[in-house]
């Protein structure tokens, strides 16, 4: 039976990690805290931009700016010739680092749906999200990696799950990541499940109250506090107190409003009780603009996108295209013209609704061209969006009108701006905290790479990301029999083998050898031949039992490679060369 | 194929501002004018200015920035009320407690709904939007201008109107609460005490409130949306529109109310209003009634098409109402219904759906009616609108065109989603008649709370 070594390496590797994160004696300091970014070009800010300068970072505080600065003999030079550097990004709004709670949790049963516990109905505004945090939450690394530095978390919840802090993006357990903390009161039309409030309206009402209450507390307090005399002592009402700061105008309101309908709902929710508001997660704001203009309402933009299935249309139809121009396919060309056919014969009804849903599409992709358009300034925030989606959306907002000036702001200095911290961050300025990404080309461009990202001068270094070799697909067919070697490399390790391919097109038949066991084969099966590209399953023995494995490999002439997945671990790549024809022997 | 692409896209482009360019300005030429309070004019026109009914009369001539529209042959009306409808509402019931007046469907306006676009072509300028007959209090109602093409839900308010509650007798509450739940009001006596205990301690809410203002105490009370709408209600400041159908239980509610000086009062669906008819004339209390839908509920059986014109005839204003997406489509041929049903004349048929869902909506000053200075809202028919060949051709709001039979559209929709996969009008679609449409959203909340 065949064993793959790397799993069980993977398992030790796992394990060495769990000891890693808890104990600290093991962490290894860094060789220096002081680093000088050479000759890159330094977008200081989205209009200052040094062509050939270099950053020094000492402390985790940016040392110096400038087209030369002082080296310290101590100091670990990065070559930055032909790269970039930017602030790194500001993240306005989001869950980083606070993870979904357990939803099968039992709720206590109610007996009087309407008069519940400001906990069951989502009015816990004086929850702090530190409380919430997990600092070794796998989020935190994803966000890093998308080259944001600063986020301003808030808890997970209904109505009003409580206030926001400014964290620094770090697993550096020895750092006080929390920049600023209680700076925001985070609030979104959520209602609750079943019981009061159940609705929209239940949730305006409860808010409504609520704010009057607390308005009339915090006169209250304030009165009492200078003659007490008389007067009956303050009643305590957690959510009230909390609210209290919202009421006296010193802590803004983030109030999630994506889509048009609730951007009306909380500007007048606002307008009738006079809190101070930031929109947060906005994605059709296009029909509120004179309503947020006049009202000065700080946008937080969201960063997710309507998907735009006009693009991946078109790629499909150059590969189409490609192969009606290969000889091979010719009986294939007569069905898919049929096809076609039918497609003309469409519905009048259903080609105009078409119409108007591209004609939204446009104004949803456009929408943050829209704000630059008429001059309203806003900041983007990950609340909601994937942090691996952010580079593709703002590329595709900046292909819909977006000027990348004001789409770097929107990452940097307004997010910064808009959660208070601007004087520490959102800018490659002296005296700022060292938070600075480094890309290889500029960043809005398709194929740029986030190469290094500094936070508060901790480096974090990444592998330039391999270009994908074109695909030979419609390409001259490869005859890929033969035995081939293979190595797959994953956690560091590295396993290696042989594979025979016999067979032809239509019937493949594919044998593993494991360079440990060199005489015990496994079969392949399920395969599957697109073009050059070659999908396969395998089972393989593991010490923790048996497992499958799933191939998929674009072959070459004399090499080929791919990847491997791995159940639920993820997937590695996997590569190989031709090292003879399937006759011979190992 | 691609030229018709760009028809299309300016068709959309035009659907999408239908309303650039309009003024208010508009002069309705030789039409048959049915004023509802000061009868019927032949060869008459009618000219709105600013939004305002400014003349009406022969041989009037138009400015110059003054739409003009031919309306001969044609017969020109106020625009059709309907004093109890669901439309343009993205939350209809929530039913957590079987008092709530605190709550109102104004926050959850839905300018979107096509179902108001729908409305507008069978001639309905105004809707009542309500909550829904859930809860025995609660929550409040919005009087809505039906607007369509804007974006805000701000402006499908008609400004001013008196605020107004929905109040829900029987069955419904009962069951919701009652069986669904296992809290009072389980019963038909339970409901009334649900009335009781609520007047009762708003009462008692005045009466801290007061004492603060006063002086007389030093802490206010804690302040209760709940008890403040309460207070209104009893302060005569909130119109009462209460969901009933049996005469006992609409008795039982007008003496709760003559208790404690509320006399504001519309009861709604009221199948058995024929049999306390005198009553409910002397209370004061009005009307809003089906033509003839019964029977969807055990007490809802004994009814009859008669009702509108018995309690027309006995001095209660009444007016016929939708309650659907779909009945909202042509009120006037439920209005012509009591005709067949009654007797009632052409005139006395019109007012259910015009004066007299103003009256009971507390806006017959401003609309109802075509009179100089009232709000220029009017729909123009091709035939007499109590006729069953009658097609409406124009829908004017304050003096804009919202509806054109000749600029009519397929699809009406003003917000697409990007990512839908289906129209969402093929979603409202369906609206079954097993079932008023009070009860939206209700099970939802039953099961949720059962289930989690």
């Amino acid at each position: 039976m065949l064993k793959f070594k790397f799993l069980f390496a993977f398992l030790l590797s796992g394990f060495l990690v769990s000891v890693n994160a808890q104990v600290d004696y093991d962490k290894i300091p860094q060789v220096t805290n002081t680093y000088v970014l050479e000759n890159a070009t330094i977008y200081q800010t989205s209009d200052r931009i040094i062509q050939k300068g270099s950053v020094l970072i000492e402390n985790g505080i940016i040392k110096e700016v400038g087209p030369t600065v002082t080296i310290p003999p101590y100091a670990e030079i990065i070559k930055a010739d032909s790269m970039y550097v930017y602030a790194a990004f500001v993240d306005a709004l989001s869950h980083t680092g606070v993870p979904k709670s357990d939803a099968k949790k039992e709720r206590p049963k109610v007996k009087f749906p309407g008069l519940v516990s400001d906990e069951i109905a989502g009015i816990t505004p004086g929850n702090n999200v530190r409380d919430s945090f997990n600092p070794k939450d796998q989020s935190i690394v994803d966000l890093q990696k998308a080259g944001f530095a600063v986020s301003h978390i808030v808890p997970r919840g209904r109505m009003m799950p409580g206030y926001g802090s400014v964290i620094l993006l770090t697993q550096d357990a020895d750092k006080d990541i929390f920049l600023k903390e209680n700076n925001s009161l985070f609030a979104q039309f959520t209602p609750a499940s079943g019981v009061s409030p159940a609705t929209l309206i239940g949730v305006i009402a409860k808010w409504k109250e609520l704010y009057k209450n607390a308005e009339q507390k915090s006169g209250y307090l304030s009165k009492y506090k200078t003659s007490s005399t008389g007067m009956p002592r303050p009643k305590i009402s957690k959510a009230e107190e909390a609210l209290i700061p919202v009421v006296k105008n010193q802590m803004p309101v983030f109030f999630v409003a994506p889509k048009h309908k609730s951007i009306a709902r909380a500007i007048q929710l606002q307008k009738s009780l006079g809190f101070n508001m930031v929109l947060a997660d906005v994605k059709q704001g296009f029909h509120s603009n004179a309503k947020i203009k006049s009202g000065r309402y700080p946008i937080l933009l969201s960063l997710s996108l309507p998907e735009d299935k006009r693009k991946k249309d078109k790629k499909e139809d150059k590969k189409e295209d490609k192969e009606e121009m290969n000889p091979d396919s010719e009986k294939k060309d007569k069905d898919e013209k049929e096809e076609e056919e039918e497609e003309e014969e469409l519905d009048p009804e259903i080609e105009a609704i078409k119409i108007k849903k591209e004609a939204s599409l446009d104004r949803y992709l456009g929408q943050a061209a829209a704000f630059e358009k008429d001059g309203i300034s806003f900041a983007f925030a990950l609340l909601n969006s994937k942090s691996k989606d952010v580079k593709k959306n703002v590329r595709t907002m900046i292909e819909h009108g977006l000027s990348e000036k004001a789409a770097l702001n929107a990452l940097t200095i307004n997010a910064a701006k808009l959660i208070g911290v601007d004087n520490l961050v959102g800018t490659v300025e002296r005296g700022k905290l060292a938070n600075v990404i480094v890309t290889d080309k500029p960043y809005f461009e398709e194929k740029s790479n986030i190469r290094y990202v500094f936070i508060e001068g901790e480096k974090i270094e990444y592998e330039k990301k391999e270009e994908k070799k074109k695909k030979s697909k419609g390409g001259a067919a490869v005859d890929i029999a033969g035995t081939w070697d293979y190595s797959v490399s994953m956690f560091g390790t590295e396993e290696t083998g042989k594979t025979v391919i016999t067979g032809s097109e239509d019937d493949l038949k594919i044998s593993v050898y494991s360079a440990d066991e060199p005489n015990d084969a496994e079969e392949a099966y399920d395969i599957i031949r697109d073009g050059n590209t070659v999908s396969f399953s395998l089972n393989v023995d593991t010490d923790g039992g048996a497992m499958t494995l799933q191939m998929s490999l674009d072959f070459e002439e004399s090499s080929y490679d791919g990847t491997v997945s791995v159940g639920e671990m993820g997937s590695f790549p996997m590569k190989g060369t031709r090292i003879g024809d399937p006759k011979s022997k190992f | 194929m691609i030229m018709r692409n760009i028809f299309l896209s300016t068709l959309c482009i035009f659907a999408m501002s239908f309303l650039n360019g309009q003024n208010g300005n508009v002069l309705i030429k030789n039409g048959t004018v049915i004023t509802i309070t000061d009868g019927v004019k032949e060869n008459t026109d009618v000219l709105i200015t600013n939004g305002k009914v400014s003349q009406i009369g022969k041989g009037i001539k138009a400015s110059a920035n003054t739409r003009v529209i031919d309306a001969n042959n044609m017969y020109v009306m106020p625009g059709i009320i309907d004093a109890h409808s669901h439309i343009a509402l993205d939350v209809v019931n929530e039913a957590t407690n079987p008092v709530l007046p605190e709550i109102a469907v104004g926050d959850a306006l839905d300018p979107f709904d096509v179902g108001i676009y729908q409305a507008l072509a069978g001639g309905v300028t105004i809707s009542h939007a309500m909550h829904g007959s859930a809860n025995a209090i609660g929550g409040q109602c919005e009087t809505i201008k039906h607007r369509y093409g804007t974006y805000d839900p701000e402006e499908m308010r008609m400004d001013g109107a008196p605020r107004t509650i929905k109040f829900a007798l029987g069955e419904n509450p009962m069951r919701v609460h009652g069986e669904g739940r296992n809290v009072p009001p389980r019963s038909r006596m339970g409901m009334e005490q649900e009335f009781r205990r609520s007047f009762a301690a708003a009462k008692l809410y005045k009466k801290a409130k007061a004492s603060y203002a006063s002086g007389k105490t030093k802490t206010p009370p804690d302040y209760n949306l709940r008890m403040e709408t309460l207070a209104d209600i009893l302060d005569g400041k909130i119109i009462i529109h209460c969901h009933s159908y049996r005469a006992d239980e609409i008795m039982m509610l007008m003496n709760v109310l003559g208790d404690y000086g509320v006399n504001k009062i519309c009861f709604q669906h009221v199948n058995e209003g024929f049999k306390v008819a005198p009553e409910l004339a002397a209370f004061g209390a009005h009307a809003s009634v089906f033509a003839d839908w019964w029977a969807y509920k055990f007490e809802v059986y004994y009814s009859t098409a008669y009702n509108a014109a018995i309690l027309s005839k006995n001095g209660v204003v009444t007016s016929i109402n939708s309650d659907s997406g779909e009945l909202i489509r042509h009120l006037y041929h439920e209005a012509a219904k009591t005709q067949r049903y009654g007797g009632l004349t052409d005139n006395e048929a019109l007012r259910l759906i015009t004066i007299n869902p103003a009256i009971q909506l507390g806006i017959d000053a401003r609309v109802g009616s075509l009179e100089v200075g009232k709000e220029g809202d009017v729909a123009i028919f091709s035939e007499h609108p109590l006729s069953i060949y009658a097609i409406p051709q124009y829908t004017i709001i304050d003096g804009n065109v919202y509806f054109d039979i000749n600029t009519d559209q397929i699809d009406m929709r003003i917000d697409i989603d990007p990512e839908e996969t289906l129209p969402s009008f093929f979603e409202h679609g369906d609206h079954n008649h097993d079932e008023d449409g009070c009860m939206e959203g209700v099970y939802e909340q039953l099961f949720m709370e059962n289930h989690k």
